[in-house]
């Protein structure tokens, strides 16, 4: 858990960093999934929408670090802060 | 009707039509799978479970002109390649490796079309099984109205397979889906196979999608404006339990007079029955049996129906999801995520609806370890025992600085109920998960929607359906038992007046043929096991008859301490303070101490004593295995808190 609140102090937006590096109304493009994360797995969040080359937006957070909602091919899904860090996006700045 | 009769029959046979064309609907969670299923098969769905696993299914039946077709509504994927043993299922469905159900002959995958680059992936991973394949698309209404458009003819024409587009909550479209169906031989193989890599997968939807002219739907901007109140960290917040507030008020206020009304219909009925009826073995079955069984089934229908239609508008609303989002990182501590809110919610109002809630969870691991844990909570049937006994253990009149004190214990009891259930559920999940790896928790929120009342009604009729059949044979025939137990063999006036018992005194012989009854015996025989509690076998008794539903053990109780009328609880608790045991080494002795009272609290706390709770996990789960372990552990946690209960209230009193 702590690793992923880590993350969530927000670096200089760019270049490629997890998602759950931006804040809500930040957008960017999927750059890679973790290649450590299981086959199947990195898979399932493919088809989810989570494809390399896509837009994606941080809409917003549950409160007390919930999980997160993005929009991402035309879609609103959310996903816990544990696999959010697992995709990496290439931000605009 | 006959024709409905009829369809009903054909449905009804687990694998209907051997010879009708099999079709199965593959489409995500949300995309309106559900709805176009209901449109095809017109309501005669027959559900059960897959053999040997915890998932649900659905099957139905098609009749379109004069063909049938078989309809199998495969549970909702984002892809075909499984990352949990239930998901391994849909792919060994498609390969016909489930036994008992044959490989459909056609695949008919429902895409929502507002969301059509990501509903393709799931296309792609189907055609590559080379099967005749056409695809729906769902939502076109709301493509539209977001202002994104598709040439279905030329998405057709770029997919290889053919393309229909249908709004299915209003049924438009569905007579060309039908005519669809009828052609399925000719469904085509697309010639060219997507890529495989999923990388490159993205890449060919778009290009397809280019080629049928698609253009993306805007953010729904309802949505965002709901969602940015909904959601808001405070402001949602105070609505998500104004929302639960709301939920309660409607199941245990509103639902009151209605189930007041149903409980004297029936006291009236069986009243008349108990005066027109001769014969007196007759005249009780009547009236305490078979009207007693019934009233008690019917009197949880009012709560179940509110329930059930507050939780329907609000999934069809798209609230379920933004709840499920809220409480996720609460249930995580459980070990569970947001969507098993509602089951525990559920259960609050009955454990039934909050086993079939889990039916939504997409991991049976997930889906046992909270059927498991929500018998614990405080359930509707709890409440009358609760408020009997508390009433017994807390005299009128304590307060807790400016509460009173019986209303204190209410709360705690309901915090406890509430509580022990999650905690339970975690629990089972460390201990059933020690082999498999943790699965990724993803949810998709749907667009609010303006849900039509037909979607709503289905929605609430299915379950409430499964309730009245499964609660409802379940409480009937317990309820039947346990009069049997209780009141055969009917005493005779000249043995009655031996025993010095007033023939003509209608609660001393109740009295005197429940002492002697079967279900004595059986109380009795089963005492050595809750003497230690402070039981009697009376108490053992009533512990029978909640088997039935909870709440009936008031009246047992009440039957058994000669109260006037068994129904009414002061009356019910006078007679309880005078009860001493009859027999044994406290013979002689008080039997509702503060100490007994404790415990037998406890023990409806924490025991399955519920038959229809016992039947609903046996069918959702496909066996008994689950059932008898849930019952086991609830029976041992309930006499170890009890015993504990009663040796603390000991000490302290
Ligand atoms: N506007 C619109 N709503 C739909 C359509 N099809 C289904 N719905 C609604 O979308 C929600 C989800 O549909 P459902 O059939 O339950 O989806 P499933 O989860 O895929 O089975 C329900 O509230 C439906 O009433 C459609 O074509 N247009």
């Amino acid at each position: 858990m702590s690793a992923v609140t880590t993350t969530d102090r927000r670096p200089r937006l760019d270049g490629v960093v997890p998602l759950t590096a931006l804040g809500p109304g930040d957008t960017g493009t999927i750059s890679y999934v973790d290649p450590d994360l299981d086959h199947s797995v990195q898979h399932r969040l493919r088809l989810l929408g989570f494809c390399e080359g896509r837009e994606i937006a941080y809409v917003r957070r549950a409160f007390w670090a919930g999980p997160i909602v993005f929009r991402v091919c035309d879609v609103h899904m959310c996903l816990r802060a544990e696999q959010a860090a697992m995709i990496h996006v290439r931000t605009g700045a | 009707m006959s024709s409905a009769l009829s369809h009903h029959a054909h449905a009804g046979s687990a694998d209907s039509g051997g010879g009708s064309p099999r079709i199965a609907l593959i489409g995500s969670p949300n995309g309106g799978k559900t709805s176009v299923f209901n449109r095809l098969t017109g309501l005669h769905a027959k559900t059960g479970n897959y053999p040997g696993v915890t998932v649900s299914r659905s099957a139905g039946v098609a009749r379109i002109g004069g063909a049938e077709y078989s309809i199998e509504d495969l549970p909702g994927t984002y892809s075909l390649s499984p990352i949990s043993p239930d998901e391994r299922l849909v792919a060994e469905l498609l390969d016909g490796g489930v036994k008992g159900i044959g490989a459909p002959d056609g695949l008919l995958v429902v895409a929502d079309s507002t969301a059509l680059r990501r509903s393709l992936l799931l296309f792609a991973e189907v055609v590559q099984r080379h099967m005749p394949t056409a695809l729906v698309l769902t939502m076109s209404d709301e493509l539209t109205r977001r202002g994104g458009s598709i040439d279905t003819e030329a998405l057709g024409r770029a997919l290889g397979v053919p393309v229909v587009t249908v709004v299915a909550n209003r049924g438009i479209g569905i007579g060309e889906l039908r005519e669809l169906i009828t052609g399925w031989r000719d469904w085509s193989v697309p010639p060219v196979d997507p890529p495989t890599d999923t990388a490159e997968l993205a890449g060919w939807v778009d290009s397809v999608l280019a080629a049928g002219g698609y253009e993306d739907p805007r953010a729904d901007a309802r949505t965002e404006r709901i969602d940015r109140v909904l959601l808001h960290p405070v402001l949602g917040t105070v609505i998500f339990f104004a929302v639960m507030f709301g939920f309660f008020q409607a199941i245990f206020t509103w639902a009151a007079p209605l189930q007041d009304g149903v409980e004297d219909f029936f006291g009236w009925l069986a009243g008349l029955a108990a005066e027109h009826i001769g014969n007196p073995l007759l005249s009780s079955f009547v009236s305490d049996g078979l009207l007693g069984g019934v009233g008690g089934v019917l009197v949880f229908v009012p709560q179940i129906v509110m329930m059930y239609f507050i939780l329907a508008l609000l999934d069809a609303v798209g609230y379920m999801s933004r709840a499920a989002f809220l409480m996720d990182r609460l249930m995580s501590r459980f070990g569970l995520e947001g969507r098993a809110f509602v089951a525990v919610l559920s259960s609050f109002a009955c454990a039934i609806p909050g086993v079939m809630a889990t039916r939504t969870l997409p991991n049976s691991r997930d889906r046992i370890a909270t059927m498991l844990g929500v018998p614990l909570a405080t359930c509707s049937a709890r409440l009358p025992v609760y408020i009997l006994l508390v009433g017994i253990l807390i005299p009128d009149g304590t307060r807790v600085g400016p509460f009173s004190g019986r209303g204190v214990a209410m709360f705690l009891l309901y915090l406890l109920g509430g509580v022990s259930a999650l905690t339970a559920s975690a629990v089972v999940k460390r201990i059933t998960g020690r082999h498999d790896g943790v699965l990724p928790f993803y949810m998709e929120m749907p667009p609010y929607r303006i849900p039509t009342p037909r979607s709503v009604g289905i929605a609430m009729w299915e379950p409430t359906k499964a309730f009245l059949r499964k609660a409802g044979t379940i409480i009937l025939a317990t309820t039947i038992a346990i009069w049997a137990l209780t009141t055969i063999p009917l005493r005779g006036d000249a043995e009655l007046a031996a025993a010095g018992v007033d023939p003509g005194d209608e609660v001393a012989v109740t009295a005197y043929t429940m002492e002697h009854s079967a279900a004595a015996a059986i109380g009795k025989a089963i005492e050595p096991v809750f003497e230690p509690l402070g039981f009697d076998w009376r108490i053992d008794v009533a512990l029978l008859g909640s088997l039935a539903a909870r709440e009936v053990s008031v009246s047992t109780l009440g039957q058994m301490a000669s109260a006037l009328d068994p129904e009414d609880d002061s009356e019910v608790a006078q007679g309880l303070d005078g009860w001493t045991y009859t027999d044994g080494p406290r013979a002689g002795e008080k039997v509702f101490t503060p100490a007994t009272t404790v415990a037998l609290l406890l023990f409806f706390a924490f025991a399955l004593q519920c038959m229809s709770t016992v039947a609903i996990m046996r069918r959702e789960t496909g066996g008994w295995r689950w059932p008898s372990i849930a019952f086991g552990y609830m029976f041992v946690l309930a006499w170890v808190m009890a015993f504990l209960g009663r040796a603390v209230t000991l000490l302290i009193t």
